[in-house]
């Protein structure tokens, strides 16, 4: 497997603060998927659904806010999608017997 | 290898990391696990786990943290203080949008970020966690409003918005929607029939600037440059956006932000002038910056105007500026610095002063005269 992330080895402090913002991001994603489902179960009131909405409104400009900042957008979207490719890959062989058994050859080969 | 039979389901769209996470709340997941961490085969530390995880739809769903949900909620309901600004009688607002103020006291400088509630009396910038108002002004007071367009160190162009509003100094804003938000306020003083300038105040600026100079003395060049602000406080070196300013007396540098000249040379403290090719980090990457080195071993001099930042006695000083006409800048500064030479040993031109104090950047060549002095790296060309 490649590496996961390319990040700038120069600019140490903006690999972290890239690294912690995708975590961020990642979980307010997955809030934000979680918040639907709430809205949509019917078990908040009007005034709970609009503040709900606003927070996560806010929380997406302050995060576009903080990348714009520190310039890290791109890195950001690097690491996303290194993470993603790997949970893609490592599904890919576990849905695919054939591939799996593959790797498992390999793995005792070795 | 076998062709696939093209009857195989196939994976169409690529999975991500968040569906997998939605995946598993969806589902929920439960953990029943007793670990031992050892060493040489001996327990040394012991984990009983039972933990049950699920996005709160699915909790409920299964009858689990029912009440805890209802009492957080009910709690928030009754203690929430109030998120929205506090308004006077008969204040309504007309718009919202999120915002933020630059904010500089003292060392303490910062953007502090809110929203914008532009009412029919005032503009605010209120944020509700934790609660307070960052900004605030009646439109009685609102002079003058002008939008800039800047280049943030990124690369990122973004429209700032400058107020003037009395009796405080210019204030330094930006707002999600500028343009939306000038026109607004334009539109709410029309209507209250108070006047509002557009053009912005670069006149003021120099007004504020002007007051920093001597008798006899005028501004014979300025341009926008990046300065390497040395570190002040908790804040560490940074590179900052500003004015620098070449008189017929000395070169400063004049800061937006905090309205103040954070650098300050008289023309006979400087040594030495020259651009360099530096790696200026994160996504810049390698630009020409224009280096001004000092030396105060003899004259220890306070910045006239800005006793904070005494220039130490002793060593040499460097300032860094970054910005469009830097090769422009040297040349003009050198040509001022002191008479130019030719360095004896590659002829290329260089102030005299620095030949003899600093020796030649291009080829290394030193005056026999520096012979305590060790000789200083030359840059890579």
């Amino acid at each position: 497997m490649a590496g996961i992330v390319d990040l700038d080895e120069n600019n140490f402090k903006q690999g972290i603060l890239g690294l912690v913002i995708s975590l961020v991001e990642i979980i307010r994603d997955a809030l934000r998927l979680q918040a639907f489902k709430r809205m949509e179960g019917g078990s908040l009131t009007e005034d709970e659904i609009e503040r709900l909405g606003e927070a996560l409104l806010d929380l997406d400009i302050a995060l576009d806010q903080i990348k714009q900042e520190h310039g890290i957008t791109d890195t950001v979207q690097q690491v996303r999608d290194g993470l993603d490719d790997i949970v893609d890959e490592v599904l890919d062989k576990m849905l695919d017997p054939d591939r799996w058994a593959e790797e498992y050859d390999k793995q005792v080969t070795r | 290898m076998e062709a696939k039979s093209v009857l195989l389901p196939q994976r169409e769209t690529k999975a991500t990391l968040v569906d997998l996470l939605d995946r598993v709340l969806e589902k929920g997941l439960v953990i029943h696990a007793d670990i031992i961490i050892s060493v040489a085969g001996i327990p040394l530390i012991g984990i009983n786990l039972r933990a049950a995880l699920a996005g709160m739809e699915t909790m409920l769903k299964y009858g689990v943290m029912r009440d805890w949900d209802e009492r957080t909620r009910e709690w928030e309901r009754k203690h929430a203080k109030r998120r929205e600004p506090p308004l006077l009688a008969d204040e309504k607002v007309l718009l919202r949008m999120y915002g933020a103020h630059w904010y500089s006291k003292g060392i303490y400088r910062a953007w502090r970020p809110g929203h914008f509630y532009l009412t029919n009396k005032r503009l605010l910038l209120f944020r509700s966690e934790p609660a307070g108002m960052l900004f605030e002004t009646s439109f009685e007071n609102i002079e003058a409003l002008a939008i800039k367009r800047e280049t943030h160190f990124t690369g990122v162009e973004r429209d700032m918005i400058y107020l003037m509003h009395n009796p405080d100094l210019p204030a330094y804003l930006y707002a999600e929607k500028p343009l939306e938000l000038k026109e607004a306020i334009k539109g709410r003083m029309e209507a209250l029939g108070l006047p509002l300038e557009e053009s912005f105040p670069i006149p003021v600026l120099d007004e504020e600037v002007d007051r920093l100079l001597g008798e006899g003395e005028k501004i014979t060049a300025d341009a926008k440059m990046w300065y390497k602000a040395p570190a002040a406080g908790i804040i560490g070196e940074t590179w900052r956006p500003g004015r620098l300013y070449l008189t017929n007396k000395r070169l400063f540098w004049w800061c937006n932000e905090d309205r103040k000249a954070l650098f300050d040379l008289l023309f006979a403290q400087i040594t030495g002038v020259r651009v360099e090719t530096r790696d200026l980090g994160g996504i810049i990457r390698e630009r020409p910056v224009l280096v001004v080195s000092s030396d105060n071993a003899h004259d220890p001099v306070e910045a006239p105007f800005d006793p904070s930042t005494t220039l130490r006695a002793g060593g040499l000083r460097t300032a860094l500026f970054a910005g469009e006409e830097v090769a422009e800048w040297a040349r003009a500064l050198g040509n001022i610095v002191g008479e130019m030479e030719t360095c004896p040993r590659c002829s290329r031109p260089a102030p005299v002063k620095q030949l003899l104090e600093e020796g030649c950047y291009d080829c290394g060549w030193t005056s026999p005269r520096l012979g305590r002095r060790e000789a200083k790296p030359v840059p890579a060309k």
